[in-house]
């Protein structure tokens, strides 16, 4: 008690000195260094961490992670220029050079479009390609046999959507929203409907894109004047490798005089490209917000009308040419809603005048009945039987559709009939069943799944890029959902009732849906296709420029799914390399993520003895924060123990362990003012040294393990060879005296024990997310082999007291942040436990019984120190 | 910490008062402006400690604000907040000597750290 009450008399009385304070603002500094540090760090594991796991990857996050490493990365050299009189600028240069390389790599991916604003139907070509959707385009062939048969009407195109979506003060404004959701899917829809908002509140339609729809309403403003029309407005993406996406469609009704009704609903459907359903579909596509292009058509249709599409018949059996879906009895959109129309049933004279239309339209497209060049029409008919052509779709050959039942796979599977689900797409397919139910199982589905839905409704068809089948208990074959589904050739089973009630965990289902007979669907436990969390994460961890990186992501030379799986069985080919991925692992974000990967995470040294280990030589993220951990520590050691630092001089620890080592109080890690050249252990008020020193002194060392011939020969070998080792080498780690740097919360040693090499830094601060413990050891007389035996001994034995471990050559480095201070205060123990206990075991590495005793018997010591009550200083 | 004075300069005005208030809550002192001309005007009349300025406001940015700031009240310490994740932002900001670059949504603990950590820094350069 007369202790501690001197103690704390002695801390009360001392006032700081001006040398102290410089001291203590140089702490200061350092600490802010360590803090910008670990920040840095934090997000080299983040953005490691998310490129091995199997979420999507959105453009924001890599923005956002980007962002927060470039400020830690460039307040690490700042602190260490301030550090060090700035005697570090030359950092500069290279981080400038690095800051540029990952703006070029951010800035890829986008899909600039260029040519007419706004083109009348009848001016569309085949040279349009890119700028006006491929339904749209199709119609050119039956337009130019059938003139009448197109509902007269313009689009606005992909060129107008680039000139108005190619704005960094839009973007800026989206990435900020998207950056407050979190990227959470379960906030997408508040942060799509935010988006929706600020867009055209913020950012007007291009005035010369105004002036070129007038110009295109011009011709039609007698049409639009009329009570009985209106306008239709749809949204396409103009690629056809994102037609699995379906937008909304609105509808104007005349008469329309107002221009700005029909701009204000171009401006509406602009902005559909941040429906909730576009977001998750680029993300899973790994495409970003510019790389998916969108046009608008307006078409002008009578105000009643029936809408439906047509095909030809796949099935021989039916006696018919012609399948007609009927989405819409004869009615006005404003008449309540229908449903669906799976009774329903056109006038006879309207039916047999659509479906002449629609075989004139198939025509017209060298339509083939069976294999080749098949296509789905869309259209709509009036009362007195004018017809409309409104799109044009590919069909995909149909699937070998299994008209008897296989028979089971496997022993352990069953077989259940979909009792009363209708076959919207025959054929066979095989995939683990997943229950979809909102935007975040959307975000989670795996390429190559059996989607299973509550609704066959228009929002999930972009889900059918990624599956192989589909099943619903609710829905329409006359639908949307059923039209994509036939588009991308998925076998599909709509209505069946017990669809939800599918087992969807670990299980495998062989969904048979032939076209007429009941579907079946045989579910056994074969295992899913999910890839190894693990390997995915050592694939993402890189590792040094010697054993170069591996990619970021798996798969990366499968054949690229920018058609992903639609379109046959070709691209189902190049579907099988992705599946159980939950995004497109070729995509364009994800090659932009696999290109920075090197540039966060790689570190191109071998270690702080590496020759290269230069300023100019740093080239990613991680050699800046490496580089400047080094020598910030190296500037406060130097600072410390040079004469024109000494300020407040290196004192002599007097302590119980026979080695020299030297104490710099950099704040407060003395009790009160030391005089004198030598301080005792009493004094220090340093809590991670005091509990580092816990684990130095609690067993004393046994003494140099008993070398064979072979580990003395090797000691005298290296000896010979390697420079560190030369006492008259004036510049190696092994001349340096043995240091500490302390302050209450605060340690970083340096030390040499025997011939290996030891750092360790450790900052306990009240902040949790501040506390770290970075333990190197590194070095060894013996060969380098033996060295590294060392090291990878030392790994494991650190490894089961929760360190992350990495060796590099004959370099250790083990982490521990962010976490509880007693856990951080036993492994501080364990390490200054392992410190003393390891000395020369390296001239014992191949001596396997007795490596084998010691480490029983050092493990053994090690849970005993990690157990005891942590430490409590005044 | 509770005796500081802080400036939030943000044209939206919401996120400023919330974030004043959550502050407010710690004990510290706040002021808000509505933008750059506004918060230069405010530090002429009242010193402050700590200035939390939004880097994207219309008319006077962020950027150009800061530049004011560390050319008249050198002892002032500024933070600036950010919903948009530029690099090259952010690197001009730490450049023209804020003291860091903290990106929305704010975790209130980290920013206080980060008020804390600029307090003793302004603080030891008093002493120095």
């Amino acid at each position: 008690m007369l202790s501690l009450l001197t103690r704390l008399f002695k801390r009360s009385e001392a006032t700081p000195s001006t040398a102290e304070e410089s001291f203590a603002a140089r702490f200061h500094r350092f600490r802010l260094f360590l803090s910008a540090h670990i920040d840095a760090y934090s997000e080299i594991m983040a953005f490691e961490e998310r490129l091995a796991s199997e979420h999507p990857l959105g453009l924001p996050f890599i923005r956002m992670t980007l962002a927060k490493l470039t400020v830690a990365t460039m307040q690490c050299i700042m602190q260490l220029n301030a550090l060090s009189n700035q005697g570090y600028t030359r950092l500069n240069a290279p981080f400038a050079a690095l800051r540029a390389a990952v703006q070029d790599i951010l800035n890829q991916g986008t899909c600039p479009l260029e040519g007419p604003l706004v083109l009348p139907i009848h001016a569309i070509t085949q040279e349009h390609r890119l700028l006006v959707s491929p339904n749209i385009l199709k119609i050119c062939p039956i337009r130019d046999a059938h003139p009448e048969f197109v509902a007269p009407g313009f689009v606005v195109t992909g060129a107008a959507w680039w000139l108005y979506f190619n704005n960094a003060d839009m973007h800026e404004e989206i990435d900020r929203i998207m950056l407050i959701s979190q990227e959470d899917p379960g906030s997408y829809g508040e942060a799509a409907a935010t988006i929706r908002e600020r867009i055209p509140a913020s950012f007007p339609l291009p005035e010369t894109l105004c002036n070129e729809v007038g110009k295109a309403l011009e011709p039609l403003k007698e049409l639009l004047g009329k009570p009985d029309n209106s306008l239709l407005v749809r949204c396409f993406p103009t690629l056809p490798e994102h037609g699995a996406l379906v937008m909304p469609e609105q509808v104007l009704h005349g008469p329309i005089t107002d221009t700005q009704a029909i701009l204000q609903s171009l401006h509406t459907a602009m902005t559909m490209a941040y429906r909730p359903r576009a977001m998750i579909y680029r993300l899973k596509l790994g495409i970003r917000d510019r790389g998916m292009p969108f046009c608008v058509s307006f078409s002008v249709i009578p105000t009643k009308q029936a809408r439906g599409s047509a095909h030809r018949n796949l099935d021989p059996q039916s006696g018919s040419d012609l399948v007609i879906h009927l989405r819409r009895k004869v009615s006005t959109t404003e008449d309540p809603p229908q449903g669906y129309a799976e009774d329903a049933r056109l006038p006879d004279s309207l039916h047999e005048s659509v479906a002449r239309h629609c075989l004139t339209a198939l025509d017209c497209l060298a339509d083939a009945p069976i294999r080749g060049n098949r296509h789905e029409v869309y259209w709509a008919a009036s009362e007195n039987h004018d017809f409309y052509l409104l799109g044009v779709t590919s069909l995909p050959d149909p699937h070998p559709a299994e008209e008897a039942h296989p028979a089971e796979p496997q022993a352990a599977a069953h077989t259940i009939t979909l009792h009363g689900g209708k076959t919207t797409y025959p054929g066979s397919v095989t995939g683990p069943p997943i229950l979809v139910r909102n935007l975040r199982d959307a975000l989670a589905f795996p390429i190559g799944g059996v989607l299973v839905v509550d609704l066959a409704a228009p929002r999930w068809t972009f889900l059918l890029d990624f599956a192989t089948g589909a099943i619903a208990r609710e829905g329409s074959d006359q639908g949307i959902f059923a039209r994509v589904a036939r588009r991308n050739g998925r076998p599909t089973v709509i209505g069946y009732p017990g669809a939800l009630d599918l087992p969807t965990r670990g299980t495998t289902l062989r969904l048979n849906a032939p076209m007429h007979q009941e579907a079946r669907a045989t579910l056994s436990s074969k295992p899913l296709p999910i890839r190894s969390e693990h390997t995915a994460r050592t694939a993402a961890a890189g590792g040094t420029a010697k054993d170069a990186p591996e990619p970021a992501f798996p798969n990366a030379d499968a054949p690229s799914a920018a058609a992903p799986i639609s379109g046959g069985h070709d691209a189902q080919k190049a579907q099988d390399t992705q599946i159980g991925h939950t995004w497109l692992p070729t995509s364009t974000v994800a090659a932009i993520a696999r290109e920075l990967a090197p540039k966060v995470a790689l570190l191109s040294f071998s270690g702080t003895d590496d020759p290269n280990f230069r300023a100019e030589n740093c080239v990613s993220f991680h050699d800046f924060i490496t580089y400047s951990h080094d020598h910030a520590v190296a500037e406060m050691f130097r600072h410390g123990t040079s004469r024109k630092g000494a300020q407040a001089p290196a004192k002599q620890l007097v302590c119980d362990v026979p080695k020299q080592f030297w104490i710099i109080n950099l704040d407060d890690g003395f009790y009160g003012d030391i005089k004198g050249p030598t301080v005792p252990l009493e004094e220090i008020a340093s809590l991670p040294m005091r509990s580092l020193w816990e684990g130095f002194s609690d067993k004393p060392w046994d003494g140099p393990p008993q070398i064979n011939a072979r580990g003395f020969l090797s000691v005298l070998f290296e000896a010979t060879q390697n420079p560190n080792i030369d006492p008259a080498s004036q510049s190696t780690h092994y001349t340096e005296k043995n240091v500490f740097l302390i302050a209450r919360r605060f340690c970083s040693m340096r030390c040499r024990f025997g011939f290996h090499f030891l750092s360790l830094d450790a900052l306990l601060g009240e902040r949790e997310r501040e506390r770290f413990i970075i333990f190197q050891f590194k070095g060894g007389a013996a060969n380098m082999a033996r060295r590294v035996r060392r090291v990878q001994f030392v790994a494991e034995l650190l490894a089961q007291f929760d360190m992350a471990t990495e060796i590099v050559g004959d370099t250790l480095t083990a982490r521990m942040e962010q976490g509880d201070e007693t856990a951080f205060l036993s492994v501080l123990r364990v390490i200054g436990y392992l410190v003393m206990h390891t000395r020369q075991l390296d001239m014992i590495m191949s001596d396997e019984i007795e490596l084998a005793k010691r480490r029983t018997d050092m493990l053994a010591d090690m849970k005993r120190l990690a157990l005891r009550p942590p430490l409590v200083l005044p | 910490m509770e005796s500081i004075k802080i400036l939030i300069v943000d044209d939206e005005t919401d996120a400023s008062e919330i974030l004043s208030l959550r502050l407010r809550r710690r004990k510290m002192q706040t002021f808000t402006a509505a933008n750059g001309q506004e918060a230069l005007d405010f530090l002429k009349t009242t010193p402050v400690d700590i200035v939390l300025l939004d880097v994207k406001m219309p008319g006077m940015d962020g950027i150009e604000v800061l530049r004011h700031i560390k050319r008249d009240h050198k002892d002032i310490e500024v933070i600036m907040l950010s919903g948009h994740a530029d690099m090259d932002v952010a690197t001009q900001g730490l450049e023209l000597g804020a003291f860091f670059y903290q990106l929305k949504p704010i975790d209130l603990e980290s920013l206080c750290h980060k008020m804390e950590d600029a307090c003793k820094q302004r603080e030891l350069r008093h002493k120095g």
